[in-house]
């Protein structure tokens, strides 16, 4: 199954790229392994500590299935499908 | 100059050129802190409630807390208040910069400006002399020029400048101050109040530096809390990097990123206009910092033509951009750098223009009212730039744009396209998918705002901790705490964006330290419930309806369109009821009496 995922903030800038479509052995795959596999490309390898450590204290990545944080659903647990866009953002606030 | 907690007021009256120095006593200052408490406190002792907004009763206030000017991180923030002429309620502007701290370095906390000059004057401050001085050949300028010639006359570039714009001299209803060139006291028509003094500028130079009440605990207590702020991810590298434009693509995956005058939560051309975009693009040249802060989100930036400037930052991006559909970063910047030259507030100015836009594509303004201007067609970046001077200068149809959105839309009798609260526009969240948000813009003391109570923090941020953006539920008493506390960081003379990395405990700390009060976290908490509700009362003085705590149709009863937050609309009925219980006011929204007894106000 396709996936698509978009990084933003210091992510798209220190990778250089938008987003990607990862290849996955489907039918649904849990947001960790998704973070496992995105950082495999260079300039997102911080989000393998994400997906080993979970969020920790204090500020966090801001991840979100199809528009929905995945804190509101089931943390790095949320399935994923054919189709789900996965949009990751470092920890950020700003007004 | 040693410590005190008293406040020392410098009081002008432009009308008879008088200079004064008053104070208010420690009892005043304990309970309103100062800043922003101490101002409101003055403008419930000054005004009766019904005075014009442009008489010479209206006072015109700047206000800096205990903290302003000291090593407190952040410790640069000033307030402006007076009764609004977008509003005509409380007006209560908050600015960076520099300006704020050297005019506490004069041994001044608090400016009082009264009355109006026959002819336009400045106000020059140096430590502890103090007089008005022509400004005749400044009236007319923008703020960029005016900064120069004044920095110039003062002889020191020490010397720090707030000053208005062309569009505060032409009473443009939601004016700004500018300080320190970029920064800017924008909310509110504060610009215009003191246009209206024919007041242009404030120039402060000083030499005495505030003094804690005891050195060496403040110090550390200074020092903890830097280093809180340097080490937490947001205020250490996310704000730093990207600034507040990081938010631009996480509020439009949200689905809460207004778009053409609120019409849908998602921008489609987002990726054109975002933070990322401006780094991309090569239009930003570096991060800048205010006094005294270790955060730094100011973005200098330059264009390909050679213009150059601060900004835009996300509010300002927003309303230049996704506001009226407009996705061309260059215009968005352009018309930034415009409104910052002519002192327009640019949420204001963009979110009127938005609203214009509607009105121009729904039938309602026809073409040849715009005097030759373009059409204002959602997109257009030709005319999101060029309608900044015609507002600022109220030339063509620029003169009910200057009127701000409200009275522009009933003007067409189509007020349900003014997408404000209370008369002042919203900003740059689509509360359909943020609920307890939508609360807090409908129950703001100032109007459409996003500093009053910024839920998106826990909603969409996930700080201090993640809550659920569609749940109604304990949203009301999240609502209190953050306006509530928000008052005391705004009243200390603390930037907001501290709260990112430092809690309650931090401040009280700080605040303690500082002041030898010795509050107690509750004590801390009440001094911002009473700020509150004294502007609360003032608001019901200054004939603020009932029912006035809500939002604009379109966000209670149009579904949102598209997008993650498809069929939401602002379920502010459950929410408002419960909030009046906490807040201890009556059904109508206005403090019962023995809560004003219980907060020791006389209003």
């Amino acid at each position: 199954m396709k996936v698509d995922v978009r990084v933003f903030g210091p992510l798209r800038l220190n990778s250089g790229k938008k987003g990607l479509t990862l290849e996955l052995a489907g039918p649904r795959v849990r947001l960790r392994e998704i973070l496992k596999e995105v950082a495999k490309v260079k300039g997102l390898e911080e989000l393998e500590g994400v997906a080993k450590r979970g969020f920790g204290d204090g500020a966090p990545f801001i991840i979100l299935v199809d528009g929905r944080n995945c804190l509101d659903l089931q943390g790095l647990d949320t399935e994923v499908g054919e189709g789900q866009k996965v949009s990751i953002f470092p920890p950020s606030a700003g007004g | 100059m040693g410590f005190t907690n008293k406040i020392r007021i410098l009081k002008v009256d432009l009308s008879s050129g008088q200079i004064s120095r008053e104070e208010l006593s420690e009892e005043v200052s304990k309970k309103f802190i100062g800043g922003r408490g101490a101002g409101t406190y003055l403008l419930n002792s000054l005004l009766k409630g019904d005075e014009d907004v442009f008489s010479e009763a209206n006072p015109l206030i700047f206000a800096t807390g205990p903290l302003t000017g000291t090593a407190a991180p952040t410790g640069g923030r000033y307030m402006v208040l007076c009764k609004s002429p977008l509003t005509g309620l409380v007006a209560c502007s908050n600015s960076g910069g520099h300006f704020g701290a050297e005019l506490k370095r004069t041994g001044t906390d608090i400016v009082c400006v009264v009355g109006k000059a026959q002819e336009p004057v400045y106000l020059y401050v140096d430590d502890d002399k103090a007089e008005l001085r022509s400004a005749s050949h400044l009236w007319g300028l923008d703020t960029h020029k005016t900064t120069a010639i004044l920095k110039e006359e003062a002889g020191a570039e020490s010397a720090k400048v707030a000053c208005i714009g062309p569009a505060g001299e032409n009473l443009v209803r939601y004016a700004c101050i500018i300080n320190d060139l970029h920064r800017a006291a924008g909310r509110s028509g504060v610009g215009a109040v003191m246009g209206s003094k024919k007041l242009k500028a404030i120039v402060v130079t000083g030499a005495t530096r505030p003094e804690p009440s005891d050195h060496d605990k403040f110090m550390e207590t200074v020092k903890a809390r830097v280093k809180t702020l340097q080490e937490n991810p947001v205020t250490g590298q996310g704000l730093p990097a990207l600034g507040t434009k990081v938010l631009d693509n996480i509020i439009n995956e949200h689905g809460a990123y207004p778009t053409r005058n609120f019409q849908t939560g998602v921008f489609e051309s987002t990726d054109e206009v975002c933070g990322e975009a401006l780094v991309e693009k090569g239009y930003l040249k570096k991060n800048r910092g205010c006094y005294a802060c270790p955060i730094k989100c100011a973005r200098v930036t330059e264009l390909p033509s050679g213009n150059k400037g601060e900004g835009p930052e996300y509010e300002s991006g927003w309303a230049l951009g996704a506001a009226a559909g407009v996705k061309d970063l260059i215009a968005i910047t352009e018309a930034n750098y415009q409104c910052n030259l002519m002192g327009l507030d640019t949420i204001s100015y963009g979110t009127t223009v938005a609203c214009a836009m509607e009105l121009f594509e729904k039938g309602l303004i026809k073409k040849d009212e715009l005097e030759g201007g373009p059409a204002l067609t959602f997109g257009s970046s030709e005319a999101i730039v060029f309608y900044a001077q015609k507002t600022a200068y109220r030339q063509g149809f620029g003169d009910k744009l200057a009127e701000g959105s409200l009275l522009l839309a009933k003007g067409y009798g189509a007020e349900e396209y003014s997408m404000s609260v209370k008369g002042q526009e919203l900003p740059a969240y689509d509360p359909r998918g943020v609920q307890g948000q939508g609360l807090s813009f409908a129950t703001s003391n100032r109007g459409g705002c996003h500093v009053r109570g910024y839920l998106i923090a826990p909603e969409i941020l996930g700080i201090p901790e993640k809550l659920d953006p569609q749940s109604t539920e304990g949203k009301a008493q999240w609502v209190k705490i953050f306006q509530d506390l928000t008052a005391v960081i705004d009243s200390m003379g603390m930037c907001l964006f501290s709260s990112f990395a430092l809690g309650a405990e931090d401040y009280l700390a700080i605040l303690n330290a500082f002041t030898g009060f010795d509050y107690s976290l509750d004590e801390m908490m009440e001094c911002g419930e009473r700020i509150w509700n004294l502007e609360r009362a003032l608001n019901r003085r200054f004939g603020m309806a009932p029912g006035a705590d809500t939002l604009p149709k379109r966000l209670l009863k149009e579904q949102m369109p598209e997008g993650p937050q498809k069929g939401h609309t602002v379920r502010l009925d459950e929410m408002l009821p419960e909030y009046y219980e906490l807040r201890g006011w009556d059904e109508n929204g206005f403090p019962k009496k023995e809560t004003l007894e219980r907060l020791g106000l006389d209003a």
